[in-house]
């Protein structure tokens, strides 16, 4: 654009300057032809001056020989007649005097030629007068006599060269200024053609200016147009593109509904079921719980009973009071602990501490004996080295009763006979390693690489809920930074634990 | 036979695996029926060991049971004596145990925690029933 305006700026100047020079040349040159004209006209009027003056001449010598040839004529014969040319002669003579002297006006030496020749003619005349007068009166012996005596002649000559010099002079000046003439025209001439010639170069290069102009804003019209036209194209790609797009946005915007829904959907699905899964572990809890109570409840009820029963049927007395009441409050409080502890191993501490594998296995297990024993599952416990972990007891013990109710619910599908799950614990380099066994007839190996994925399930609707194992998995390896894999042995599943 | 009386002679084999429970109810069971004779057993092992040893009027068992559990028992017992009298005492929640007990037959049943009225009164009715009458 800067380009363009520089441009357009220089040609502005340029044809403002070629203007400026052809209007000033063609001032020049008409002033010059003005000028020629006049001078040609001046020239002329010279010239036809100069033609005159030597006419007049011409004729003054051509009147003065009339008055010559009458007055010889009348000598000779003494005839009148041939007096005619004397008085044609005589009548014209000063009158050409008169216009030579008004001729030259302007040149004082022709001037005084036509001075000096004046009394000449007068003396002239005045010896023709008098051989004529003599013819009249003495007769042509008189007359001849007056001739012969020369001065007639001698004035006559006198006369002739001053006229001759007078017209050389005009010739002179004729020649003079026909050169001058000449030259002026020649270089007007030149000037002329030169200053045409110039300016029409001026012209030229102004049409070519011009023309190159012209050609550029063409070009520069067609780039624009070329432009305006891309323009338009890009124009109505953008606006396809833009309505292609909010096509899109509109889909994508009718997408994202759906997978908010979806989403949505997935989430009161998932929902459900950790709220499924919460009340299973709850339920299982309940189940432990009641294992846990059901003896001392009947322990206790019997207690109660006895002191009735004896005190209707005799025995009744004072120890026996006490010491049932003792043992009630003992059973009490037994009972008392252990809701204690299942509210403690449920409530994850969020806290890490070095702990005793041995210790949490032992206290996990502890927790749901009594359930796996009355269905039939004994749970051994063996330990080398004393591994420790440190992280939160509780959260690491809920992962190992999921293991067990996995176990549990495996055996229970079953029916094995002779049921046991083994816990086995070490020491190895820096870590501790927990392995899980049960003989419950292992895993189908090709379900073995989704037993940990969340909500997976093998068991019939509303009896698993999938969560379990997710569980385990998700407290051994994101909060504890540890592994859980499982594998099938002889017989049954391996869990190994390694944090 | 006459009707049964608190002091009417027969014998019972007790077999219950929790000691104190066990305790209570030999005495508890002595001080209402003084004419009764009771064998009390750990488990189902030693209960079969004792009745072949006594052949009592009546058997009160609990089911789950370490070594020999009362179903196991009770079979080996039913394919011996017949007529054996069975008084079982279950949990909530053995309810299946209790399916394949009715398979053996028994003649009353009785939820834990145990009421000793409900147990005396299984007591008369089973021994007014059943083998003492005939």
């Amino acid at each position: 654009m800067e380009y363009k305006a520089r441009e357009t700026r220089f040609f502005t100047f340029t044809f403002i300057l070629s203007l400026i020079l052809t209007v000033t040349i063609l001032i020049g040159l008409s002033w010059l032809s003005h000028r020629f004209v006049i001078n040609q006209k001046v020239a002329m009027q010279w010239e036809t001056q100069s033609y005159r003056v030597i006419n007049e001449f011409s004729e003054l010598l051509s009147s003065l020989k009339d008055l010559e040839t009458g007055e010889r004529g009348f000598i000779i014969t003494g005839d009148r007649k041939y007096l005619e040319p004397y008085t044609r002669g005589l009548s014209v003579v000063n009158r050409h005097l008169s216009n030579l002297r008004q001729l030259t006006s302007d040149n004082p030496a022709q001037q005084q030629r036509i001075n000096s020749i004046a009394p000449l003619i007068k003396l002239k005349q005045s010896v023709l007068y008098e051989a004529i007068k003599l013819r009249s009166a003495e007769g042509f012996q008189s007359a001849s006599e007056v001739v012969k005596a020369g001065l007639g002649r001698k004035t006559m000559d006198s006369i002739l060269e001053i006229a001759d010099q007078a017209i050389g002079e005009e010739r002179r000046l004729l020649q003079i200024r026909s050169e001058q003439e000449g030259k002026y025209s020649h270089r007007v001439v030149h000037a002329l053609v030169f200053g045409d010639i110039f300016n029409a170069m001026v012209l030229l290069a102004l049409i070519a200016i011009l023309l190159r102009e012209n050609t550029r804003r063409r070009k520069t019209e067609d780039e624009l147009t070329v432009d305006r036209r891309r323009l338009e194209t890009i124009g109505k790609d953008l606006r396809e593109t833009n309505e292609a797009l909010e096509a899109s946005i509109e889909k994508l915007r009718i997408e994202t509904a759906e997978r908010v829904k979806a989403v949505e959907a997935l989430r009161s699905r998932e929902h459900l079921l950790i709220q499924e899964s919460r009340m299973a572990a709850m339920g299982e809890m309940l189940v432990n719980i009641s294992h846990h109570w059901r003896q001392p409840l009947n322990v206790l009820g019997l207690k109660v009973q006895e002191l009735g029963l004896t005190y209707k049927y005799g025995g009744f007395s004072e120890e026996l009071l006490d010491g049932n009441v003792s043992e009630a409050m003992a059973i009490i409080k037994h009972m008392s602990q252990t809701i204690s502890d299942f509210l403690n191993f449920l409530t994850p501490t969020r806290e890490k501490i070095l702990f005793s594998v041995d210790q949490a296995i032992r206290k996990a297990v502890g927790l749901v004996e009594e359930n796996f024993r009355n269905n039939g599952i004994t749970i051994g416990i063996s330990s080398v080295g004393d591994p420790q972990i440190n992280g939160d007891p509780n959260e690491f013990g809920q992962a190992l009763l999921n293991l067990l109710m996995n176990a549990k619910d495996a055996f229970l599908e079953g029916r094995a006979a002779g049921a046991k799950i083994t816990f086995l614990s070490w020491r190895e380099s820096n870590r501790a390693v927990v392995t899980v066994t049960d003989n419950a007839g292992g895993i189908e190996e090709k379900i073995l690489n989704k037993i940990f994925d969340a909500f997976f399930t093998t068991k019939e609707l509303g009896k698993g809920t999938g969560v379990g194992l997710f569980l385990s998995k998700t407290i051994i390896e994101a909060n504890m930074g540890g592994r859980l894999s499982v594998r099938n042995v002889e017989g049954g599943a391996e869990f190994r634990i390694e944090v | 036979m006459a009707a049964f009386h608190s002091d009417s002679k027969f014998s019972l084999l007790i077999v219950e695996d929790d000691k104190v429970t066990r305790d209570i109810m030999v005495r508890m069971i002595g001080l209402k029926f003084t004419g009764c004779t009771a064998y009390p057993a750990e488990n189902g092992k030693k209960g079969l060991e004792l009745y072949k040893a006594h052949t009592p009027d009546m058997v009160i068992t609990d089911i789950n049971m370490p070594e020999m559990d009362g179903i196991e028992m009770a079979r080996a017992i039913r394919s011996m004596d017949a007529t054996a009298t069975y008084i079982v005492l279950t949990a909530y929640g053995n309810e299946n145990f209790l399916e394949e007990f009715k398979k053996i037959g028994f003649c009353d049943y009785l939820m834990k925690p145990i009421e000793f009225n409900k147990l005396f009164a299984s007591i008369e009715r089973c021994a007014a029933g059943g083998k003492l009458q005939e």
